[in-house]
């Protein structure tokens, strides 16, 4: 956040002399009807106050260029958890981390045992690994979605603030000469940028065959239907949030032919501008909510469980090892 | 699967189950996890404006729901690194543990895991 106070308010000050400036241009010589004094008798500024005042709603804002270092963090974890060649919502490629893919290694080794820890091993950590890393991924994702949507926004800001002076210093200098259909101030609205809602995959029905190192077509099929389930939960919060980068083509037409019907347009622009970051805004934070009621409902498709070794050092007996079918190592939810 | 016939052999399968505990899943997948949870900022940023407006918390706009979800987050990728680190600690305990009750097998692992620090550079 900085402060712009010194400048928009510089700028409503202005106005307001320009406004005066042009109230006196238009009434000077005439007669008020009602007292019968000229209007030189009288304050010009009167009911254009508001123009001192107009940008006071952004007299402090963020910076847009603020959530560059966070944008460019979560882009490196979005690296170290890409187990796969996943794009970045945001249409960048983030590179794999083949390192990663050492699980898949170590499940190598552990195929040499077939015991039932083993099993267990590569049903709980092996086989649901790359989903649960797509599902971290996009988690991290929707974050990253909210910074840049942020970001978009308010870098947009002061070109929309000094749009709205140039436009509103320039009908107030020509609005004497002007009719009210000769002049529109067109307002651009910043681009718009709704969250980024994703869909994750739910692993908890993954099925898994004895000693398998890979996904099998029913644990596929299996993972697709909670897929389905799941994602629902996202398509909720997609519909009230978008899901796609969106711009607004959309401008504010306005027209004036007097001071003070330049200011009530100004004034309606500065609200529009409000009211259009407001929205985004609200977009973001109904992204974030969903996205964090789907983490904390379905914690064990972005976390894999816990080892107990509570049998290890009370009776080997029952530790798996190669050939033995007996289980030592058992796996508990966080 | 027949289980090891001797026991060298018990040690080159326990040495391998020792490998991918500590250096595979230990060290390389919790490392990652760290460094992405070390990557999530947990602060929105400064978000405020004049004027109150914003949504949907007024002068702040959406810093808190970005900050709960930034926080879970963060939560989840620590939680997500504890747990990778319990389960190569788990498959290092069991490999050493197993090694234990044979000599021979013991002997092998020790002399693995030797090969296998030099491999990996430590």
């Amino acid at each position: 956040m900085s402060s712009h106070y010194d400048d928009l308010s510089a700028k409503g000050q202005s106005l307001f002399e320009i406004a005066k400036k042009a109230k006196e241009d238009m009434y000077g010589d005439s007669y008020n009807l009602e007292t019968g004094d000229t209007y030189g008798d009288v304050d010009y500024g009167a009911g254009l106050e508001g123009f001192v005042s107009l940008f006071s709603d952004f007299y402090w804002y963020p910076d847009g260029s603020q959530w560059d270092s966070k944008i460019a963090n979560l882009e490196q974890a979005l690296y170290h958890v890409n187990s796969g060649n996943f794009d970045d919502p945001g249409g960048k490629i983030i590179p794999s981390n083949t390192e990663l893919t050492e699980l898949l290694t170590a499940a190598g080794f552990i195929g040499e045992w077939d015991g039932v820890a083993a099993d267990e091993f590569i049903s709980k950590h092996v086989l649901p690994f790359n989903l649960r890393m797509n599902n971290v991924y996009n988690a991290i994702a929707v974050l990253k979605g909210g910074y840049e949507s942020l970001k978009v926004v308010w870098s947009k800001v002061p070109d929309n603030l000094e749009e709205i002076y140039s436009e509103t210093k320039h009908a107030l200098e020509n609005c004497y000469e002007c009719n009210a259909d000769d002049w529109a101030m067109a307002l651009k609205a910043a681009s718009l940028v709704a969250t980024v809602a994703v869909p994750f995959i739910g692993v908890a029905g993954l099925a898994v065959s004895a000693g398998a190192t890979s996904i099998t077509k029913e644990a596929v099929e299996q993972a697709e239907k909670v897929h389905g389930t799941i994602s629902a939960t996202f398509d909720a919060a997609t519909a009230v949030g978008g899901s796609k980068l969106e711009t607004d083509p959309d401008s504010e037409a306005h027209s004036a032919d007097t001071p003070e019907e330049v200011l009530k347009q100004a004034e309606q622009a500065v609200s529009t501008l409000t009211g259009r970051i407001a929205r985004v805004e609200q977009s973001i934070a109904t992204g974030m909510d969903a996205a964090l009621a789907a983490l904390s409902s379905y914690g064990g498709d972005f976390v894999p469980p816990r080892p107990s070794l509570a049998t290890v050092d009370t009776d080997r007996g029952l530790i798996g090892r190669p050939g033995d079918d007996s289980d030592g190592i058992t796996w508990v939810p966080s | 699967m027949a289980g090891p016939e001797s026991g060298y052999d018990l040690g080159v399968d326990l040495s391998r189950l020792w490998w991918a505990g500590k250096y595979h899943i230990g060290e390389t997948v919790v490392g990652h996890m760290e460094a992405a949870a070390n990557n999530v900022p947990s602060e929105a940023g400064d978000l405020y404006r004049s004027g109150g407006w914003g949504a949907p918390d007024g002068a702040n706009g959406p810093a808190a729901a970005i900050e709960s979800y930034a926080s879970k987050l963060h939560t989840m990728l620590v939680t997500n690194a504890r747990n990778f680190r319990e389960v190569g600690e788990a498959l290092v305990l069991v490999a050493n543990d197993y090694a234990a009750t044979d000599q021979a097998a013991r002997d092998e692992l020790n002399n693995r895991k030797k090969q296998i620090q030099q491999v990996e550079g430590h």
